[in-house]
């Protein structure tokens, strides 16, 4: 008996273009997420996304259900991808003015004026810097946990590390990022 | 329980997932602790602000684009969809909204200087005022109308004119400076033409050797 997302699979590999672009709509956007928050500009997210499902389309004939779910399959084939980035940028001279610009990517429709608006901006440029400031693995697990929503058992399977790993990265990462903001934000305070 | 314990449970803690030993402990130093007590408030903030952390917006094209690489056509686009995506999403642009406005105050505008006003009262809404009033409309309209042609007979009188004086100045100039007009060849006389060909063939003779 196949599951659904093995069935989903089948379909792709006989060559069914809707089965396809049902994939590519059910998980392009968190994949673009996922690249957005890890590289912090919508350039790279956009060329990881493409990457990222040109990989997953390449390779579809190597899943199993019995590894679990499709979801979390091309999170994985997502996070390889993301690491080699990673890996690539660190040895890249940063760019300077790039996250100012790129603040203005992020849609924010809940602020009811742009004062507002123009503040939450700020706070969550605060917040994405000092998220980007944390180790990758640390950034990883705050990004899928407290971004992404992502459950314990999926963040295990994702990642192929036991649940323990998982929470025990999780606490060190939110207690790091709130040891780092508080620091920033008082660093901040005294100049002013 | 010292801090360094109590740090290494607050994430769990925070989210209740420890168990009612380890719970109690951890709320014990809390109690005791004013600076883990900070630690955690502020942590719970900062995670608050990771779960409103608002969505980046993504280029809606980039996944047709994807499945164009990847299947080598782009998806069917549905007729709601091209609707939202060429009509709607350009007209909830503020530039264009502004435009859109300006344009439509213009027109406004030139349709009010332009169409003849009638002057209707409560009074008037009869069906004779009404069609004496419209009667009145269409005269002044046409009246306006043939005025604008005399003007453009006139116009088009002044402009042929000043055509026809602009090229009888030419002419009278270039007849007085003689100017050759261009490509005509000066006339060659007949007996003279004969007399070239003539010296042409005795010199082609004088080049045989003897």
């Amino acid at each position: 008996m196949l599951s659904g997302d093995q069935k989903l699979v089948e379909r792709c590999l006989e060559g069914d273009d809707t089965a396809w672009e049902t994939v590519i709509r059910s998980y392009g956007k968190s994949i673009y997420n996922l690249s957005y928050r890890f590289s912090n500009r919508k350039e790279d997210a956009e060329d990881l996304t493409q990457e990222i499902l040109l990989r997953v389309y390449r390779n579809l004939k190597s899943y199993r259900s019995e590894a679990g779910s499709l979801k979390n399959w091309i999170l994985r084939v997502a996070r390889n991808l993301i690491i080699d980035h990673y890996r690539r940028q660190r040895r890249l001279p940063p760019s300077a003015g790039d996250e100012e610009l790129e603040t203005m990517n992020i849609r924010d429709e809940t602020a009811p004026n742009p004062h507002q608006a123009f503040e939450r901006g700020e706070a969550a440029r605060f917040l994405m810097d000092g998220i980007q400031s944390l180790s990758f693995e640390l950034k990883e697990a705050v990004l899928l946990r407290d971004l992404e929503g992502m459950a314990y058992h999926e963040m295990a399977d994702c990642l192929n590390v036991p649940e323990g790993t998982v929470k025990s990265r999780i606490n060190r990462g939110r207690v790091e990022l709130t040891k780092l903001l508080i620091k920033r934000r008082t660093m901040t305070e005294s100049q002013e | 329980m010292n801090c360094f314990e109590a740090e290494e449970y607050l994430s769990e803690y925070m989210e209740s997932g420890l168990p009612d030993f380890e719970m109690k402990q951890v709320r014990r130093h809390l109690a005791q602790c004013p600076k883990c007590a900070a630690l955690l408030h502020a942590m719970r903030i900062t995670v608050d602000a990771c779960r409103n952390y608002p969505e980046p917006e993504m280029n809606p094209r980039l996944l047709d684009r994807i499945l164009a690489r990847t299947t080598g056509s782009p998806a069917p686009v549905s007729f709601y969809e091209r609707l939202r995506r060429f009509v709607i999403q350009p007209i909830l642009t503020p530039r264009f909204a502004v435009g859109a406005g300006l344009t439509a105050l213009f027109f406004a505008l030139m349709v009010n200087l332009m169409l003849p006003r009638m002057s209707m009262a409560l009074s008037s809404v009869s069906p004779s005022r009404v069609y004496t009033l419209m009667d009145q409309s269409v005269q002044r309209l046409y009246g306006q109308g043939l005025k604008a042609y005399d003007k453009k007979n006139e116009w088009q009188a002044q402009i042929s004119y000043f055509k026809n004086r602009m090229i009888n100045r030419l002419q009278y100039m270039m007849e007085k400076f003689d100017v050759p007009e261009e490509g005509r060849e000066e006339p060659v006389a007949p007996e003279r033409k004969e007399e070239n060909s003539f010296r042409e063939r005795s010199s082609d003779l004088r080049q045989i050797p003897v």
